[in-house]
């Protein structure tokens, strides 16, 4: 385990594993946090497991760690590495399972006191129109011909069939769809795992909520979002379902071959990559668009089935119950993005595992009604507490690839947090302090309790002192949906 | 937790995801072992409850013995994904240091499943045997 000692503090904020760690280190390993934070990173094998990533063939100036960072496996959840375009490696571990896993807001016009009184029934309805849980199908099954427009198409394939407006498509990273997707590249088994999830949100850590503005600290930027305080707003935190899972776990597979056909050295079997300009490194990021895609067209869904859940249950009582979308953005991605390095602008492939992107102002690739402000980045916090939205900046282009933290972050194992406290106990606690739960596990509530998290707080005081992105606003929930 | 009781497996402290540590008297029994510790966290600890119906062989090739332990697991469970059977039984029929046969018997859980293990991974990933004969391999699955 890396301990304290070894670490060279560079500001308050930012500390530095030196190259000279370990010997197999290409550049040196940096972590976004502060003292409190960083005893707690310290815990458990996060460092460690960064310190690997800086063994990556061709990853560029550092390997960065947010201050959200945890434990996974491979790359540490937190964790953004930026490799050489087009000779440096890819890692379908450094992207994850869950392919775009991401969030998606979505705003109202309404405000708080208007929703109560139908809470329940909006909450029911919500769970209904959402499908959730363990291997749980959708209301859109596909064949395999619509899956592959789903891969190649994204959420834009939502906008021909009625569940998708332009605007939409304009407020998600990349317009809901990446290019390069080549669906020949996905095996039988994911496409299987695929066909019936679209439009699902899953289990685990994936849910629904209905939040609320509570305070605004970047007015300028909140305006241009269209978010202020008492407003009642939706975030939705999924992937790309089995379809993803499968696309990764094949990869990975192959790339253990790979490794030793490129002669490459790791310290972890998890890490497996191949050079972006290989048969092996081209074909993954063809099929990992594919499952990005499906994941931007599956939150597309889910929004969709949002808004019908509002008109359904608020239409009727006269209230205005559209929705806009406000963004939707990945934490679990590899882009080839340009980026300067060292004083050189250069395109290099972003691998952001449990990170968002965090475009600063006048970026290009930001929507042109948030140009002037910034991107909007979606950090969702643990369930009964907060989530904030910040907006990216110019800092974060310099130091982070463009790159911020992406939610709280655990501090505790499941386990752990299933034995210290019931399903229903909690429950019970999240409905004292006004939150309407709709749950198909209460063993799976438990787990996500919000003290088996750090504090969201913390970490996005973090990210804002260290200048990689600025707080808008602070929502706080009044009704989960989850599997 | 009735899973955490069964006498060959535990669960293992992680920060985010699952970890087991799986026992065999034999590699094939641990194969069969690891099978089964994967589908009683699938199942939440309630597997006895699902009824054996059907018997489906399996046959799976890999770059070595983990590899190989990896690939039987995953193959396992998108047959999960895709039919909604969970496996309730495990009999490895042949067995070398990258191939492998065996027969699996399924049934539908007469309960919600709750564990979404989305896939096996090869982080930490061990296959050993012990002074006394005794296999154990330690997996992670991404949940």
């Amino acid at each position: 385990m890396v301990s304290k000692r070894e670490l060279v503090q560079i500001d308050e904020f930012l500390w530095e594993i030196p190259k000279g760690y370990r010997p197999d280190m290409r550049v040196p390993a940096r972590v976004y946090a502060s003292e409190a934070l960083l005893d707690a990173i310290l815990g458990d094998k996060s460092i460690e497991q960064l310190v690997n990533v800086a063994t990556l063939p061709g990853i560029q100036k550092y390997a960065l760690a947010m201050p959200d960072i945890h434990q996974g496996y491979g790359f540490p959840i937190g964790g953004v590495a930026a490799t050489a375009w087009p000779d440096g490696v890819i890692s379908p571990g450094g992207i994850g399972y869950d392919i775009n896993c991401g969030v998606r807001l979505l705003a109202s016009e309404l405000d708080e006191e208007e929703v109560r009184p139908y809470l329940d029934d909006l909450a029911t309805c919500l769970y209904q129109y959402c499908p959730s849980g363990v291997g749980r199908g959708g209301h859109y099954p596909l064949n395999n011909a619509e899956l592959e427009r789903v891969a190649v198409e994204g959420a834009r394939w939502c906008l021909k069939k009625g569940m998708a407006r332009e605007e939409d498509l304009e407020r998600t990273e990349e317009g809901g769809r990446l290019s390069g997707a080549d669906p020949a590249h996905v095996s039988p088994q994911a496409r299987k795992r695929g066909r019936q999830q679209l439009g699902t949100l899953g289990a685990g850590n994936h849910f629904l909520e209905v939040d609320v503005v509570r305070e605004v600290y970047y007015p300028e930027a909140a305006d241009a979002f269209g978010l202020r305080v008492g407003q009642v707003v939706v975030l939705i935190h999924c992937g790309s379902r089995g379809f993803g899972h499968q696309i990764a776990t094949d990869y990975i597979r192959e790339f253990q071959r790979a490794v030793h056909t490129y002669g490459i050295v790791l310290p972890d079997r998890e890490l497996v990559c191949a050079p972006l300009d290989t048969p092996e490194g081209e074909r993954y990021l063809a099929a990992m668009r594919c499952a990005a895609n499906f994941a931007f067209a599956n939150r597309q869904v889910l929004a969709h089935q949002v808004r019908r859940a509002f008109e359904d249950v608020l239409g009727c009582h006269g209230l205005p119950f559209d929705l806009v979308q406000v963004y939707d953005l990945a934490h679990n991605i590899g882009k080839v993005e340009w980026h300067d390095v060292n004083g050189v602008r250069r395109q290099v492939c972003v691998h952001r595992k449990g990170a968002t992107r965090s475009f600063g102002p006048g970026h290009p690739d930001v929507p042109a009604a948030y140009r002037h402000v910034g991107q909007p980045v979606l950090v969702p916090g643990s369930m009964g507490t907060a989530s904030y939205v910040l907006v990216g900046t110019e800092g974060a282009m310099v130091a982070t690839f463009g790159s911020s933290c992406h939610g709280a972050g655990r501090q505790m194992s499941r386990r752990k947090a299933k034995k210290s406290i019931k399903g229903a106990t909690l429950r019970g606690q999240l409905e004292a302090q006004g939150i309407v739960v709709r749950a198909g596990s209460m063993k799976g509530l438990a787990e996500e309790a919000p003290f088996a998290y750090k504090d969201v707080e913390a970490v996005v005081d973090v990210v804002e002192a260290a200048g990689v992105a600025r707080k808008v606003v602070r929502v706080e929930p009044i009704a989960v949906i989850k599997g | 937790m009735a899973h955490r009781k069964s006498p060959f497996f535990e669960e293992l402290s992680h920060t985010a995801d699952v970890a087991v540590r799986v026992r065999g008297r034999s590699l094939p029994e641990l194969f069969e072992h690891a099978a089964l510790a994967m589908f009683q966290l699938i199942a939440g600890g309630e597997l006895e409850r699902v009824p054996p119906l059907h018997e489906r062989e399996v046959g799976v090739a890999s770059l070595d013995l983990e590899s190989l332990l990896v690939d039987w697991l995953t193959e396992l469970l998108v047959l999960f994904a895709t039919t909604g059977e969970l496996v309730c039984r495990a009999r490895v029929t042949a067995l070398e240091e990258t191939r492998l046969r065996a027969s699996v018997w399924t049934g539908p859980p007469p309960f919600e499943p709750y564990e979404d293990i989305k896939a096996v991974t090869y982080h930490d990933l061990r296959v050993e045997q012990d002074e006394e004969g005794t296999w154990w391999a330690t997996i992670v699955f991404d949940v």
